[in-house]
């Protein structure tokens, strides 16, 4: 019996005609381990910036991660190589069982754009992520000699985030089985204080973790950046939320070309949440479906591309 | 151990898989399919590849894939009861098996997953045994009616009668859960089977009872249905639940598969892979 590594490895990438692009798993390290990622690379000419896709936290990287692909996608199909991968402690991270940690995220972001370089072959480095993956491109922008900046949503502040991941366990006892013994967020903070640990909804969330979330602030935290950046809000309704302008004002006060833009939908409350809802008769589908569309393509106008891209996500 | 990630060719699709290869020679395969809720190849929490990783380390491949539209793969996330993918688990199981060299195949199904487990294993020849994670029989979609769902929600909130209400109500749909109950009773006959169950209302003791009964009248085969810890909470949100799903995964197929073989030259283990096989014809036949 043998490994047939031939087979294997021949399979490791894909062509995808109505695209245009190719896409190849990549081993990348990080934090002193492997990592995987995926190489989203355009069939015809390549334009910079090359862009790195950055994940959010938590059970957020699996509610999230359609959205990554199809923005990684549809900038390949625009011509503009792109990069996603897991941070240490997600999917198929070469160290699945390390607690993941806003530092390790960073870290990763940066180990991986460090190798990125060679892979996309362009100039201009973009970085992309939604909610805390927006969080942890705006955070490594300056450091990484960023050009562009799309930040999906960002979570601009990190002790309303804690604040909501705590919320989120509260809400799912709610609706659970049993929702009169159903936990409060100030028990939470207690058993974290005690056990060092809390579990939001399967997701093991730390005390460092917890206090780390909580000490970011991103509008005071960014490292200067002064390349193109694009806030998106995504909302119910069309009112500019206070963080988003703050940020968006931010940016332009650091000397970036800022813009803020607000996506509307039904299903706003649900991005970063559990997407998959009945669409017909004994069928589950994404509602969140409408939201991905919309984001890339605003990102694709935003880069110039505009109806060149329309159709093509997915 | 080593690990591919792979795009399987499946139909019109590209299914995003990894394929996980033991330093030995592989013992057996295992195939990793998540439920429908929008999980990838790893679920949630990275289960899958901790089980794959836990399998490795007992010479066993695993292969973990996810649905078409999830992930890597192509196509539109669409999940329904009535079309699991189980001509895409059997396209990547055979593609992992020749890749490999495996002579055995297992198979771990979450939820839908679970539901597609049971249809794609006798499919496989060369396949002994599956892991039933939360089958729930009597799942199906959610209502999308407003009154009902308001309903359930009113009813759930009355303290302790609330629980007693749903759990009569689903206790009296159980027959609704028959096609599933058939399927597990045909492939009980020719495979051995883990059920890995949370204590929901859905379940009840219905299950259980039902498990009870099919034991002993499926031949040689192992069947056994254990409770998982957590009590009614939602799919692995419980940590305790994560675990407990993973140890006995990899424990099941350590003590289902035909042992590593002594001095590593893989006879031995083709041997008691050719016993097993041969032992689930004759049960089917």
């Amino acid at each position: 019996m043998t490994v047939d590594v031939t087979l294997l490895e021949s399979h490791s990438s894909r062509l995808d005609d109505r695209l245009r692009i190719s896409e190849g798993f990549l081993r990348l390290r990080a934090g002193g381990a492997e990592t995987l990622g995926v190489l989203a690379l355009p069939l015809g000419e390549r334009r910079g910036p090359g862009w790195v896709v950055s994940h959010s936290f938590g059970s957020e990287q699996v509610d999230l991660h359609m959205l990554d692909v199809a923005v990684a996608r549809s900038l390949a199909s625009a011509g503009f190589p792109t990069l996603r991968f897991h941070s240490q402690g997600y999917g198929d991270s070469g160290d699945v069982w390390v607690p993941a940690s806003p530092t390790t995220q960073l870290r990763d972001t940066l180990e991986v754009i460090g190798q990125f370089t060679e892979l996309a072959e362009v100039e201009g480095l973009g970085l992309i992520g939604a909610r805390f993956g927006g969080t942890v491109a705006a955070l490594v922008a300056g450091r990484a000699g960023a050009s562009h900046l799309v930040l999906l949503h960002p979570i601009v502040s990190g002790s309303r985030y804690a604040a909501e991941l705590l919320r989120s366990r509260v809400i799912i006892e709610l609706l659970g089985e049993k929702p009169a013994e159903a936990t409060t967020v100030e028990r939470l903070k207690e058993e974290l204080a005690a056990r060092g640990m809390v579990n939001i909804k399967g997701w093991p969330l730390r005390t460092d973790a917890y206090e780390e979330l909580r000490a970011i602030d991103l509008v005071k935290e960014m490292d200067p950046f002064a390349g193109r950046a694009l806030v998106v809000q995504v909302s119910r309704g069309s009112s500019v939320q206070g963080a988003m302008s703050r940020l968006r004002d931010r940016l332009r006060a650091m000397g970036a070309e800022s813009e803020l833009q607000v996506v509307t939908h039904p299903s706003a409350p649900n991005f970063g949440y559990e997407h998959f809802r009945p669409v017909a008769r004994e069928l589950l589908g994404d509602i969140l479906e409408g939201v991905n569309q919309a984001l890339v393509e605003r990102t694709l106008q935003w880069l110039g591309i505009g109806e060149e891209a329309e159709g093509r996500a997915g | 151990m080593k690990e591919y990630p792979v795009f399987v060719p499946s139909g019109d699709e590209r299914i995003g898989a990894v394929v996980c290869v033991p330093d030995a020679p592989p013992r057996g395969l295992v195939l990793l399919l998540p439920g429908g809720g929008g999980a990838p190849r790893s679920q949630r929490f990275g289960l899958f590849t901790k089980i794959a990783r836990g399998l490795a380390e007992r010479d066993i491949a695993s292969v973990r894939m996810e649905w078409p539209g999830i992930g890597d793969s192509t196509g539109r996330a669409r999940y329904s009861f009535k079309a699991l993918p189980v001509e895409h688990s059997t396209t990547v199981a055979r593609f992992a098996l020749r890749a490999t060299g495996a002579r055995v195949f297992g198979m771990v199904g979450n939820c839908g997953g679970a539901r597609t487990t049971l249809l794609a294993l006798p499919t496989v020849p060369e396949a002994t045994s599956g892991v039933l994670m939360m089958l729930k029989p009597l799942t199906g979609t959610r209502s999308r009616k407003q009154a009902v769902r308001k309903t359930k929600l009113f009813v759930r909130k009355i303290p302790r009668i609330g629980l007693v209400i749903r759990r009569g109500y689903w206790a009296l749909r159980w027959r609704k859960a028959n096609p599933v109950l058939d399927q597990l009773r045909s492939v009980s006959g020719v495979s051995d089977l883990l059920l890995l169950e949370a204590n929901t209302v859905k379940v009840g003791n219905q299950l259980p009872r039902f498990v009870e009964g099919l034991q002993g009248k499926n031949g040689r085969h192992r069947l056994e249905l254990r409770e998982m810890p957590g009590g009614g909470v939602r799919a692995f949100q419980s940590i305790e639940r994560q675990e407990f799903a993973i140890r006995a995964a990899v424990e099941w197929f350590d003590q289902v598969f035909p042992p590593s073989p002594a001095g590593g030259n893989g006879s031995a283990a083709e041997l008691s892979a050719a016993e097993l096989i041969a032992e689930r014809e004759r049960t089917r036949s």
